[in-house]
């Protein structure tokens, strides 16, 4: 209770209590004197010291964090480039077929009518022409590494988070 | 100048991305962040590690600090728990102590005739130790409390426990401090 007290634990009505028990107990008023002697000391304890350059390391590996987010902010603008070239790939792809669509009505066969016609996609020819065949392997080849790329930055930045 | 600048200040301006700033507050508050740490994990090298950790947690969130508590107090907070997580990591045994409840003596009296610095130094010392044989909860709210002269609201919001959970940790840990005192350190530390 005295520590209590001495600590600012207690309750108006308790302080009020212990105030009048205590005008009645001069000894334990004496060790009430001690217990807050005893405080004084707590307090007065000495902190620790880090080592030397402690505050130095810190800012470094501050430094370093920082840097790694820059360093993933420039990928993002390197994410569109690849984007990009992912675009123009599908761009490529898709330019023949759509043009095959549209010059549909004028390349329908006679007694056919030009507006129900489907035309048929040459897939083989799209797809032996030189764009399929190197940029497309390229271009998931491309993906698969930037994804793997991306998956292992997040999984670092992950680790660093997890406290 | 850096004892003019408030915290305030500093922190806006680590806001703002000065690396000046950051410095300053690590500074200011590296051997509270570094006590604080090595009253949980016990030993300098792992405090160093924790209290880094909690600076780089600190300033990662800062942006996110509203100022409703002292920086200090918010700081603190990052601390313990950066201390707990690495101490649940590491030694998952050693934060359950809370049922040790051993007889408490209430000191009769005050310090005898206190002498010198030395003695003051050896008492210092031996008061130390007895911190680090307390269990690493009760060691960091007697450091919040006595050393830091946090109030019980204050420790409330670093620890995350209620006021009654607070009040009643503390002394226990109080208790159990003094029976560490008087078993082990009473010819250093006389009551």
């Amino acid at each position: 209770m005295l520590w209590d007290y001495a600590d600012g634990l207690l309750s108006p009505a308790e302080k009020t209590q212990v105030d009048k028990y205590l005008d009645v107990h001069p000894e334990q008023r004496a060790m009430l004197d001690a217990i807050v002697a005893e405080k004084r000391h707590f307090s007065a304890l000495p902190l620790e010291h880090p080592d030397a350059g402690f505050s130095d390391r810190v800012m470094a590996a501050w430094a370093t964090e920082q840097s790694g987010k820059t360093d993933i902010s420039s990928d993002k603008s390197r994410d569109w480039i690849i984007y990009g070239i992912g675009g123009l790939l599908a761009v490529f792809l898709l330019l023949p077929i759509a043009m095959i669509f549209v010059s549909a009505p004028d390349a329908a066969p006679m007694g056919i009518d030009p507006s129900s016609y489907i035309p048929e996609i040459p897939w083989e020819q799209i797809f032996s022409g030189p764009v399929a065949r190197f940029g497309m392997p390229l271009a998931l080849l491309f993906f698969a590494f930037r994804f793997l790329d991306q998956y292992l930055q997040q999984k670092k930045v992950l680790a660093q988070l997890q406290v | 100048m850096a004892a003019t600048l408030s915290d305030e200040i500093l922190i806006e301006q680590a806001r703002n991305g000065r690396q000046t700033a950051f410095a300053m507050l690590v500074k200011r508050y590296e051997q509270y962040a570094f006590t604080l740490a090595f009253r949980f994990v016990k030993n300098r090298e792992d405090a160093h590690e924790v209290a880094q950790d909690a600076f780089l947690r600190a300033f990662r969130y800062l942006p996110d600090f509203r100022g409703d508590a002292k920086f200090s107090t918010w700081l603190y907070k990052i601390v313990y728990s950066t201390a707990l997580n690495f101490l649940r990591k590491q030694h998952p045994e050693i934060l359950s102590t809370d049922d040790e409840n051993r007889p408490v003596r209430l000191p009769d009296e005050g310090m005898p005739d206190a002498s010198q610095a030395m003695e003051r130094n050896d008492r210092n010392a031996a008061l130390q130790r007895a911190i680090q044989m307390l269990s690493p909860d009760d060691a960091g709210i007697i450091t919040l409390f006595y050393l830091y002269e946090h109030s019980l609201e204050e420790i409330c919001q670093i620890t995350e426990m209620t006021m009654t959970n607070a009040k009643t940790k503390l002394c226990r840990a109080r208790q159990r401090l003094k029976n560490i005192v008087e078993d082990r350190f009473s010819a250093e530390i006389a009551y």
